[in-house]
């Protein structure tokens, strides 16, 4: 194989559906690179690598990776290609190792050497170095059932590797781990990946999976990609409230003003200036500003935002829409780390961290009235959809 | 999966919980009749036992000659019911809910049937006149009255038990250690050799041992389509039905040989324990 990234590729665009879901995604990952896929649960994650693997045949669409045409169904053409399981040579990893539960450690490992006709000394010898690799050569001779999950899961990653996959895809590996080693297989996932250089799809809930792992992220929506781009960029400026809550950031959608600021209205249709710092002084921010009135978002932190005590009565202050200012009436107080998280009944979608001293001063409670400020220079305005 | 977790599962549920689980007390009586009615039978068939008279009767020529035939008859028939069995369980297991529906309905047939109507219908495909029965006269082969006919019938009657303790193991074990071992580059056969069959040996030694315990007890569709000749067709059963009803031949002589064959039934089962317990979870 070349070094040529281009080379060894997977391309896919597929359309499938199952029942009334549809799934359409079109992606690409080159070699040696690492693309995380985020989603809710039923926005078609697993469908989509069930159709990389070859589990599901796609109702329509290609699946390329480098020169070989693993499914490729096109209206009007006859031909159809399914390209069995056994002859993808792609590597799954899922939540769970499922390891052969008959089977030694080792000789997990060297199934699919052995599956690949190699001699069984040599395979075995492969998959000794595999475990070594992963960090779990003592365990070599043990079943499945007389290890723990981590190292189940490192034993899986050993094996999968040990089939020589051309790509990989892993679905949600270190879910089902404590934090700890969680961050160990992280990492290691990290470098075997770069070291193999082998395409790989992980599809993941937790953005930290995407901030360590890859340089790519694309969310996925109801069975479409919605976002697909550098995974700061993604979660940075996320066009989904699913995303939004991932990054731990506020997400208001709304419609442009004449200013270039985003417009949102409350709960109680009491409105809401969102403007970045710069146009506030009646200075353009960024180069490209949306049309009045097109649709908007802005997107700041939950901790951007200022909470002072209000004395005045009705609405009054909130009709004159003072940019980035609302007056709320506190609905729900959580914990959140080092402090509280509050939502208002105006804007239960804005979310507002303030630490816990301030929070004991303040005398939080819910029904309190208080006057809300967005710090204008953590405001990031895009056009939205 | 397989009994033995659930049986281990269910023994930590009731340490967990046993006064909630107690039975009512009004269902003693009628499970205490239970054990009766399975066990005074063969308690009242051991103590109508001349036990002077089992050494003598185990050892004669016609009890051992009728013993060795049933034992090597089941354990052919049982050998075919593998043969036949396991893959008939893997197609049914992964065929589509109204075939798998159809062919679970067939499979479960003679277990219904008396055997008796089983030795009917085996006559009507093989016997003189039967389906098959006058092509293979042709050929010069005759089934009916052979000790081939009582394999036969013992596979129609035992083949049920192994088919659905496997496909039952099939199914708690799912598809999805095969399609990681596809994943790995295994075509079909390889992953049924290395992955499917050790996955559920459990099922298939359970269903090998019911399998063989019922073509072992078989009487009814051998009687009918395989005759009762001493030294060929005349296995257990029919040896111990023949010295019940035969004149002249003390009824002992039946009772000694049922003895025999509930021995043979009993180690079976302790066998099928004692595996079980370090059989691979």
């Amino acid at each position: 194989m070349s070094a040529d990234p281009e080379s060894g590729a997977l391309v896919a665009e597929l359309t499938t559906a199952r029942g009334t879901f549809h799934l359409s995604a079109s992606l690409r990952v080159d070699r040696g690179e690492l693309l995380a896929v985020l989603g809710p649960n039923g926005s078609g994650k697993s469908t989509l690598l069930a159709v990389l693997a070859g589990h599901v045949a796609p109702d329509e669409g290609i699946v390329r990776l480098g020169e070989r045409e693993l499914a490729r169904r096109i209206a009007g053409e006859r031909a159809s290609i399914d390209v069995p399981i056994e002859q993808r040579r792609i590597g799954l990893l899922g939540q769970e190792p499922l390891l052969f539960r008959h089977l030694s450690a080792l000789e997990n490992v060297a199934f699919g050497p052995r599956a690949l006709g190699r001699r069984a000394a040599a395979a075995r010898a492969d998959a000794a170095r595999w475990l070594d690799r992963v960090g779990a050569g003592e365990f070599a001779a043990r079943k499945p059932a007389q290890l723990s999950g981590g190292q189940q899961q490192r034993v899986a990653i050993a094996r999968t590797l040990a089939a020589g996959p051309e790509l990989l895809l892993l679905d949600e590996p270190f879910a089902a781990l404590d934090v700890p080693t969680a961050a160990a297989m992280r990492r290691l996932i990290g470098e075997l990946c770069a070291e193999t250089a082998t395409p790989t799809v992980l599809v993941t809930h937790d953005p930290l999976d995407a901030i360590v792992l890859a340089r790519r992220a694309a969310i996925l929506h109801e069975g479409r990609i919605v976002q697909l781009g550098p995974v700061g960029e993604v979660l940075g400026h996320p066009a989904t409230s699913f995303v939004a809550a991932l990054a731990g950031v506020n997400l208001a959608v709304g419609t442009a003003t004449t200013t270039g600021g985003v417009a949102v209205s409350g709960a109680d249709g009491s409105p809401l200036v969102l403007a970045p710092a710069g146009l506030v002084e009646g200075r353009r921010a960024t180069a490209g500003r949306a049309a009045p009135g097109s649709p908007v978002s802005a997107v700041f932190s939950p901790a951007a935002v200022h909470v002072a005590p209000f004395a005045g009565d009705g609405h009054e202050a909130s009709d004159e829409a003072v940019p980035n200012r609302w007056i709320g009436t506190v609905s729900l107080l959580q914990p959140a780390p080092g402090g509280v998280r509050l939502t208002t009944l105006e804007h239960p979608e804005l979310a507002v961290d303030l630490p816990g001293a301030a929070a004991v001063a303040l005398d939080l409670r819910p029904g309190s009235r208080f006057a809300f400020t967005v710090s204008a220079s953590e405001i990031s305005v895009r056009e939205h959809g | 999966m397989t009994a033995a977790p659930a049986l281990v599962a269910t023994a930590r549920e009731a340490g967990a919980s046993r006064r909630a689980s107690r039975v009512p007390g009004l269902l003693i009586v009628p499970a205490a009749l239970g054990v009766a009615v399975l066990s005074l039978p063969v308690v009242a068939l051991l103590l109508r036992l001349d036990w002077r008279a089992v050494p003598s009767a185990i050892a004669s020529p016609a009890a051992l000659e009728a013993l060795s035939l049933s034992l090597s008859t089941a354990g052919i028939a049982t050998i075919c019911c593998l043969a036949l069995g396991v893959p008939l369980a893997l197609l049914i297991s992964r065929a589509s809910r109204l075939t798998a529906s159809l062919l679970r309905t067939l499979v479960t047939l003679p277990l219904v049937l008396p055997p008796l109507v089983g030795g009917i219908a085996l006559l009507a495909l093989l016997g003189r006149t039967g389906l098959f029965g006058e092509s293979l006269a042709l050929v010069g082969l005759r089934v009916p009255f052979t000790t081939t006919a009582v394999v036969i019938a013992q596979v129609f009657v035992a083949l049920p038990f192994l088919v659905i303790s496997v496909e039952g193991s099939l199914r708690a074990v799912g598809t999805r250690y095969e399609a990681v071992a596809a994943g790995l580059g295994a075509g079909p056969f390889t992953v049924f050799r290395r992955v499917t069959l050790p996955l559920v040996a459990p099922g298939v030694l359970a269903g090998t041992v019911l399998c063989f315990a019922r073509a072992l007890g078989e009487f009814g569709a051998t009687a009918l389509f395989a005759g009762n000749t001493a030294g060929v067709t005349r296995t257990m059963p029919l040896a111990i039905y023949t010295a019940f009803n035969g004149a002249g031949v003390s009824e002992d002589i039946a009772i000694a040989l049922s003895l025999m064959l509930i021995a043979v039934a009993v180690a079976v089962l302790l066998i099928m324990r004692s595996w079980r317990e370090d059989a691979p979870r």
